[in-house]
């Protein structure tokens, strides 16, 4: 029997009375994260339910805008449990109230839509660890101290001066600029070579940055334990601690060290304009600055975006996917390796034939924002996926791409530039002995677009969007000669004692370990994200079609599958993974499930 | 944990109606938030799609949570029974599910953890795939009783037939039995005579509660004559001795051109057979579509340009029950609510098991201004065929 439930208390039905469940696959939808159930319910108006309700059809109840909203409400059929959230009504007359439940999920989303991830009620006041060396341990370590390279973190603070620096031109001359630097940023450089974590602590040089950087793991069981919500499976789990789940790092741009300074009022004289006199001014200069280790909050290692954004973003960039249950729990799923699970067989309750769609051909467009406060990532992005045939394998370095066969049209990626060049018909701008400007019609490769540019997969015209907010840091081998491979950014940074001043960054992942995942979180090497993550799942979205069948299934058998929704089922017919499951309850009876889903 | 759980209503139950299952003893650890008593329902025998289950629900304000687990268990069962004959008794260790249940506890601890331990004791319950009406049930409530009790305890028989139910000599006639505990016992079938003397025939059986147990009641079964020289048996009784009840069945031996059986899943876990002595329809629905194709050069004499496409074919009948008692008439609403029943049909020597689907009617079963009782039944063929299917072939 069909019940509805408010605190407890069960309302009174009648005959009429029924119930559309539709139970949406989250493995499905790559565009947000399923949870609204947007369920329409029906209550019919009586005495026992005007009284458990609170008589929301009263006319101080009914002013425009007033959400009539009930939370711990359940609809049960045969005491098992089918949606759980919150019931708001929308009209109240009539002989019925009119509404719809919101499920757990749906009431996540309202209370977060407007909140940033930082806004959670992150730990604070906390002291550094220097227990970093050790192994990464779920109870023990939050953070990380990677090292990266970062020679942009002191723009824009303090004093600026001059220098004359070294480059090498496009092709591969070195040439001499001066360039503008802070002095903070020479010290920086003089220090510790544009280092962030390079640190012997507790001993602190000027110019020294440390940046903790969360565990992708612990932000995610975190911020889900700040909402309530608990893992239950997860598949980003690995026994081993070699996976590149497991080493994933969240980057930020704050400084736990902080400048105390020490001021010594001095006495000047400056040029006045408006008098043309010179005049007498004072100002508290800063004589030292006392370097030290700060307590630090969490939420400063944060990016501040929409929480509902972050899940999302990460579902779409490492392909793990959150199913929300209705018992509190949180199923991190594994999207790519979803057909390497069990199969669940159905046949028994199959009750009509499949009625199948149109096989899907889709072109895969996987599109991560970059940082646009990083200086390594260019303004000059030109999106060239119409021109994604011109492409031929990406290079390593210039040389690389001086090296490579060409053809006019052809386009290449240059990983450590991060640019596109193409090999076309352009002018040649040589300057002669008397610095005059000399031009040539001549072939050769020249800059198109700064990178990455999107990531394309599949043969077919319609192209489907894969967004994320989340992207990576570029790697460089620093110096030339060395062999490592550090990330790379040139981003100004933050401290808790300039917060007037707030560098905003975006999220972005880091590996930290170059030897075991050096090209992980990139998507086009082939040891890339694309096939760590991707490769199989967007082989069968690409290409799968879509169907639907008529099922007779008991109680039980409906709940089992609505709880394991993201796995994979089959029938005689083959193996397929649920869309949509849809089912009409009435107040004694249950009709036939509605299976669609996305057949091989 | 201090979660303790009773089963109202027994440990053997049909799965239909509501099953309880009440925890006591919840109490929310200090500091706590969003505590809930958690049943798990397993199953014992593999049975139950989608097993096991955890349900969680808040505690009232004395620490008692009530569930209703008959959702996770009321899972259809395809009912089968012995046929041909053979034998006296058979078993059936898969027509009830066998489940456990275990209390444990839900909340988030003082440092926002989530806490979710099980007691460890389990407590064992056996469902049959079967149900009572709201009255039934009410009424052995107010008679501090229930189906466990009363059927299970009580030595019942899983049937709702009539006592002195009227069977044809030639009917299978079953009954069906879910013992409260094992051991050795015996199945008695007493014959009586028109002259006033009997005869028994007994059969050694090994009872076990976890398992179904189907008899074949038919005196002819069991070894007796129906009519040895000079007499006539007129009833009998059966009863497992010691264990159930006794029912009486009486003979209709009035003159039947051609006795009808229909076998069906009754409301308690066993399988009824019923006899209809009236007249039966035999009947046969065709169905399909007519479409139409343009006529060819190459057409010749035989062929049509209207195509009879999708045919299918079913078979149908309609009985008449024949002169019956009232309580026997009532009895049938078992079998017009069945949502599995058979056939027996008997081309030959021996039945051929057909499903069919009783139809959906508005039937009279009785009117007591009238001096006789009857009811007319249609069923059809729980199939549809494109091909023939003359039953009398197998």
């Amino acid at each position: 029997m069909l019940s509805y439930l408010l605190n407890g208390i069960p309302l009174v039905l009648n005959e009429e009375t029924s119930f559309r469940l539709s139970v949406l696959n989250p493995v499905t939808d790559l565009k947000d994260m399923r949870g609204d159930a947007g369920i329409g319910v029906t209550i019919p108006v009586n005495e026992h339910n005007r009284a458990i309700l609170g008589n929301p059809e009263r006319l101080e109840k009914s002013a425009a805008n007033v959400k009539r909203k009930f939370s711990d409400f359940e609809i049960r059929f045969s005491g098992v449990l089918f949606l759980k959230g919150a019931l708001i009504i929308k009209n109240a007359s009539g002989g019925n109230y009119e509404g719809w439940v919101q499920n757990l999920l749906g009431v996540m989303k309202e209370e977060q839509q407007e909140k940033d991830i930082t806004e959670l009620d992150w730990p604070t006041e906390k002291l550094f660890d220097y227990n970093f060396s050790e192994p990464y341990d779920d109870d023990e370590n939050d953070y990380a101290v990677d090292i990266i390279h970062n020679p942009g973190f002191w723009e824009g603070r303090g004093k600026e001066e001059q220098v004359t620096v070294k480059y090498k031109d496009e092709y591969g001359v070195w040439q001499e600029k001066q360039e503008t630097r802070t002095a903070m940023q020479q010290t920086h450089f003089d220090n510790y070579l544009w280092y962030v974590n390079n640190h012997t602590l507790p001993t602190v040089q000027p110019g020294c940055v440390v940046s903790p950087f969360l565990y992708l793991r612990y932000v995610i069981r975190e911020s889900l334990r700040l909402n309530k919500w608990f893992i239950g499976r997860n598949d980003m789990d690995d026994a081993l601690g070699l996976s590149l789940q497991k080493n994933l790092k969240l980057y930020n741009n704050f400084n736990i060290i902080d400048f105390n300074p020490v001021t010594e009022l001095v006495e000047d004289f400056t040029w006045d304009a408006s008098i043309n006199e010179m005049v007498s001014i004072g100002f508290h200069e800063i004589t030292t600055f006392n370097w030290q280790l700060s307590s630090f909050d969490y939420r400063n290692f944060l990016p501040k975006v929409k929480y509902k954004d972050f899940l999302l973003g990460l579902q779409n960039y490492l392909n793990f996917v959150f199913h929300f249950r209705n018992d509190g729990r949180v199923n991190i799923i594994d999207r790519n390796a979803i057909f390497d699970r069990p199969v669940i067989d159905i046949s028994a309750f199959q009750v009509g034939q499949w009625n199948k769609g149109e096989k899907r051909d889709v072109t895969l467009k996987f599109i991560s924002e970059f940082d646009k406060n990083d200086g390594l990532f260019d303004k000059e992005f030109e999106d060239l996926t119409d021109r994604r045939n011109d492409f031929k394998e990406a290079v390593d370095t210039y040389d690389d791409l001086l090296a490579a066969a060409a053809e006019i049209g052809d386009l290449r990626y240059v990983r450590a530039e991060n640019k596109v060049y193409e090999y076309k018909w352009k002018v040649e701008i040589i300057y002669d002995y008397y610095l005059q400007e000399v031009q040539h019609d001549a072939l050769g490769w020249e800059f198109v677009s700064s990178g990455p540019q999107p990531f394309l997969y599949g043969t077919g015209a319609e192209i489907e969007e894969i967004k994320t907010i989340f992207s990576t840091l570029q790697t460089n081998t620093f110096p030339e000669q060395m062999l490592i491979s550090i990330p790379e950014v040139n981003q100004k940074g933050n401290l808790a004692s300039t917060r007037s001043v707030y560098n905003d960054f975006s999220p972005r992942l880091i590996v930290g370990n170059p030897f075991l995942w050096y090209d992980g979180l990139k998507m086009e090497p082939q040891s890339g994200l694309f096939n760590t993550r991707w490769k199989k799942f967007a082989r069968f979205w690409t290409g799968c079609t879509p169907a639907d069948a008529p099922f007779d299934m008991p109680v039980n058998a409906i709940k089992h599958i609505i709880e394991n929704i993201t796995e994979p089922y089959r029938t005689r017919e083959g193996e397929f993974i649920i869309d949509e499951l849809e089912v009409t309850f009435g107040l004694n009876s249950i009709g036939k499930t509605t299976i669609k889903v996305y057949r091989k | 944990m201090a979660i303790t759980i009773t089963i109202p209503d027994g440990p053997v139950q049909l799965s239909g109606n509501q099953v309880l299952v009440k925890a006591s003893g919840g109490a929310a650890p200090g500091g706590s938030e969003e505590y809930r008593i958690t049943l798990r329902v397993a199953s014992t025998d593999g049975k139950l799609f989608g097993a096991p289950f955890i349900d969680a629900i808040a505690p009232d304000s004395s620490g008692n949570a009530t569930f209703d687990i008959s959702g996770y268990v009321d899972q259809p069962v395809t009912a089968v029974f012995q046929m041909p004959l053979s034998g006296v008794v058979v078993e059936y260790p898969a027509q009830a599910f066998k489940i456990t249940i275990e209390a444990g506890e839900h909340y988030i601890d003082s440092n926002g953890d989530l806490q979710q331990p099980f007691s460890g004791v389990t407590t064992a319950m056996t469902l049959l795939k079967g149900g009572l009406s709201p009255r039934q049930i009410n009424a052995l409530h107010d008679a501090d009783s229930d189906f466990y009790t009363k059927y299970i305890l009580g030595g019942k028989w899983l049937t709702a037939r009539p006592w002195g139910d009227y069977v044809h000599p030639s009917q299978p006639v079953k009954m069906w039995f879910l013992p409260a505990a094992p051991g050795a016992a015996t199945f008695r079938v007493t014959g009586y005579y028109d002259d006033n003397t009997n005869d028994v025939a007994e059969t050694a059986v090994n009872l076990n509660p976890d398992k179904l147990f189907e008899f074949n009641c038919n005196p002819v079964q069991n070894g007796l004559e129906l009519e040895p020289e000079g007499k006539q048996m007129t009833h009998f009784d059966v009863v497992i001795v010691g264990q159930s009840d006794t029912r009486r069945f009486h003979f209709d031996w009035r003159p039947c051109e051609y006795p009808v059986f229909l076998m069906f899943a009754n409301t308690f876990g066993g399988v009824d057979d019923v006899f209809f002595s009236g007249s039966l329809k035999e009947g046969f629905t065709t169905e399909g579509e007519i479409a139409t194709r343009n006529p060819a050069e190459t057409d010749t004499v035989f062929t049509p340009t209207l195509l009879n496409l999708n045919k299918t074919g079913q078979n149908k009948w309609a009985v008449n029950s024949g002169p019956k008692s009232i309580s026997t008439l009532q009895f049938y609403r078992d079998l017009l609510i069945a949502k599995q029943a058979w056939y027996l049909y008997k081309p030959s020597a021996t039945f051929l098991v057909i499903p069919v689907i009783i139809n959906s009617a508005d039937i009279t079963l009785f009117n007591r201004a009238d001096d006789i009782y009857s009811i007319e039944v249609s069923f059809s063929e729980a199939h549809k065929s494109r091909f023939s299917f003359d039953n009398r072939i197998f």
